[in-house]
């Protein structure tokens, strides 16, 4: 058994020459460990209980921000001659993305009370490339059971780095472009994704165990469709930002309309 | 021949004793960079990175690969400094502390090996972080151990007019204070690896309090942070009364220096762990904070090493031993 990033990245392994007897007891010793590595993807689960259902109702809206936009991060990329080269000097990180009209990008709005059953998960993949050394995207929502599809248009080495709490955590290399990984994640959560040879590349994969969610385009608008009719409530999730949440009713065939302001914070 | 009375080894061996112990220094420096930068996990895969001898040395695998080939090097010497002690006919046991050292930056391989596989797990890489330590002390050792100072020591020791109180008064405080200190150095550890060391974000109050309060406590990370600040004013105070204690016996060659450098260090040692805080982490500081406290872990060390022998080269009078004979097996 190897490491996934062996098995998948690497075809031509090549092996420490274990010729001396320091290397020669370390090696296997450092492959009997490799083996055992929480790198290795999970088998994913079938859930278990009543279907969930599907309806015609839609709650649609803009998120914005009020007030100034708070300082992001600003960081040089000069450790990295390709990253660089796609960003020379210093650039100001997505932390919080305002438009010019005050929508705000990348909030993740999900359904939090008011579903019930079990929602079987989509069998296509939702991707995340590692794109100028930064990912995009940055927020991501898939449901639990879906494939998520790494993948690296960079030319330059990153490592995909997933510090999940609730699911198992993993750390890939991606040493070239091309390289590509598939991984589910079986229980919901917010997985931090960083990259830790660039440590300003950060992503959010949301994992949501029904599939009434949304994450905002740049002009901050959303759109969460196929509710049946009830009572849901929404929230509202930024990386920086407080959470914010609302209530509403539904009916068969409605579109309701909730607009979410944020309020500013002084610095990303 | 007695244990430890051998002939002043020659001068390659103390070339080549010294330079491992510094070269263990190197590597701890090397090792405080990783974490200090956030690059642990920059190389997923261990023993290969990146299935490769040598990646491109880009952003986080600078340091994180560069500290695997620092490690292999030192590593490999440390196994060259056994075929020297050997060969060169040292004492027992500082051949000994030569396959001690060996056995355990191997171990030590193995936790760093570890650490990667298992995306840090802050036992792991506290363990990583304690057992480098040991290297250092047990290289440092043999460094003393073959150097012309312990020669010279080892003649002057038995002759200097030290009362026998003293002396173990001072072995027992540097007994303890290098204790206290490799204490600190994982709660440190501890600090650094679960992420605390912001957790209390000023310095020398906590929140703007002796103590932090009610919902302070909850917060992750202020215990341990606040244990390992509060904790450095014990070995602070231990280091100043077993340097003070060291003081009263400089008929004995080395020891004022000693006592000198150390106090030096441990108030150098506060300053970086403060500076840490006050500058919201800032790499130099924390790299800097972790070699220092190698160092004065070390002083400790070599301290308590130098009584011990003190103690073996002149023997509590035979008055002592009668009436204090707690003292003496101490
Ligand atoms: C005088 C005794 C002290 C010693 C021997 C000591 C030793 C250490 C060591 C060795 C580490 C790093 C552990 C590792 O990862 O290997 C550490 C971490 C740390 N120490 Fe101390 N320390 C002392 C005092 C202090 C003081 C007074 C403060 C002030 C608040 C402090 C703040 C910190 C912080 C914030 C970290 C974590 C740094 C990071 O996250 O990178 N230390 N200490």
């Amino acid at each position: 058994m190897r490491t996934d990033f062996r098995s998948d990245a690497s075809k031509s392994m090549k092996t420490f020459p274990a010729s001396r007897p320091l290397w020669g007891a370390l090696v296997p010793l450092a492959f009997l460990i490799a083996a055992c590595s929480p790198n290795a993807p999970e088998a994913p689960k079938a859930p278990a209980g009543p279907a969930g259902k599907l309806g015609t109702a839609v709650v649609a809206g803009r998120v914005t921000l009020e007030g100034a936009p708070p300082l992001n991060t600003r960081v040089t990329m000069a450790t990295d001659p390709f990253c660089n080269g796609q960003h020379p000097g210093e650039t100001e990180l997505p932390e919080v993305a305002v438009g010019p009209d005050g929508g705000l990008e990348n909030v993740l709005l999900r359904v939090t009370e008011g579903v019930s059953g079990v929602y079987a998960a989509p069998a296509e993949a939702k991707t995340l490339d590692q794109k100028g050394c930064a990912y995009s995207p940055r927020v991501l929502a898939i449901m639990t059971g879906q494939p998520l599809e790494i993948v690296s248009s960079d030319a330059t080495i990153h490592n995909v780095h997933a510090a999940a709490k609730e699911n198992r955590a993993f750390n890939l290399g991606m040493p070239a472009p091309g390289t590509r990984y598939t991984r589910t994640f079986e229980k919901p959560e917010i997985v931090p994704f960083r990259c830790d040879v660039h440590p300003w590349m950060r992503a959010f994969v949301a994992v949501l165990p029904h599939p009434f969610f949304a994450v905002t385009a740049a002009d901050g608008r959303f759109e969460i469709r196929d509710l049946p009719a009830g009572t849901y409530t929404v929230e509202a999730w930024h990386e920086k930002l407080p959470r914010q949440t609302f209530t509403l009713t539904l009916a068969d065939g409605e579109t309701a309309t909730h607009d979410v302001a944020f309020p500013s914070v002084p610095s990303a | 021949m007695s244990d430890g009375d051998q002939m002043t080894p020659s001068r390659p061996v103390r070339l080549a004793t010294r330079t491992v112990a510094i070269s263990v220094f190197l590597l701890l420096i090397a090792g405080a960079l990783v974490t200090s930068t956030g690059s642990g996990l920059a190389v997923p895969d261990w023993p290969l990175s990146y299935g490769k001898l040598m990646p491109p040395m880009v952003g986080g695998i600078l340091y994180e690969h560069g500290h695997r080939m620092i490690a292999a090097t030192v590593a490999t010497m440390v196994g060259l400094q056994i075929l020297v002690l050997g060969f060169r006919r040292t004492d027992r046991t500082t051949f000994r502390l030569g396959l001690a050292a060996f056995g355990a930056i191997l171990a030590q391989a193995v936790l760093g090996g570890l650490t990667v596989l298992f995306l840090l797990p802050p036992a792991i890489s506290s363990a990583h972080a304690g057992l480098a330590q040991i290297v250092f002390a047990l290289t440092a050792t043999i460094a003393l151990r073959t150097s012309l100072f312990w020669s010279r020591f080892t003649d002057a020791a038995p002759r200097a007019a030290v009362e026998h109180g003293l002396r173990t008064r001072a072995s027992r405080l540097a007994l303890w204070a290098a204790g206290a200190t490799y204490v600190q150095i994982l709660l440190g550890a501890i600090v650094r690896h679960t992420g605390a060391g912001l957790a209390i974000p000023d310095w020398p109050l906590s929140f703007g309090k002796v103590v932090p309060t009610g919902a302070e406590w909850a917060t992750d990370g202020v215990l341990a942070h606040f244990l390992h600040r509060t904790f450095a004013w014990a070995v602070a105070a231990l280091v100043v009364a077993a340097a003070l204690a060291l003081r009263k016996l400089d008929a004995i060659p080395g020891l004022r220096r000693l006592s000198t450098l150390w106090l030096g260090l441990v108030a150098l040692q506060v300053a970086l762990g403060a500076t840490s805080v006050w500058t919201g982490k800032a790499v130099w500081a924390t790299s800097a904070h972790l070699a220092v406290g190698g160092l004065l872990w070390i002083a400790g060390v070599l301290a308590a090493v130098l009584l011990a022998r003190a103690a073996t080269l002149s023997p509590a009078p035979a008055a002592a031993e009668v009436g204090e004979p707690q003292e003496a097996a101490a």
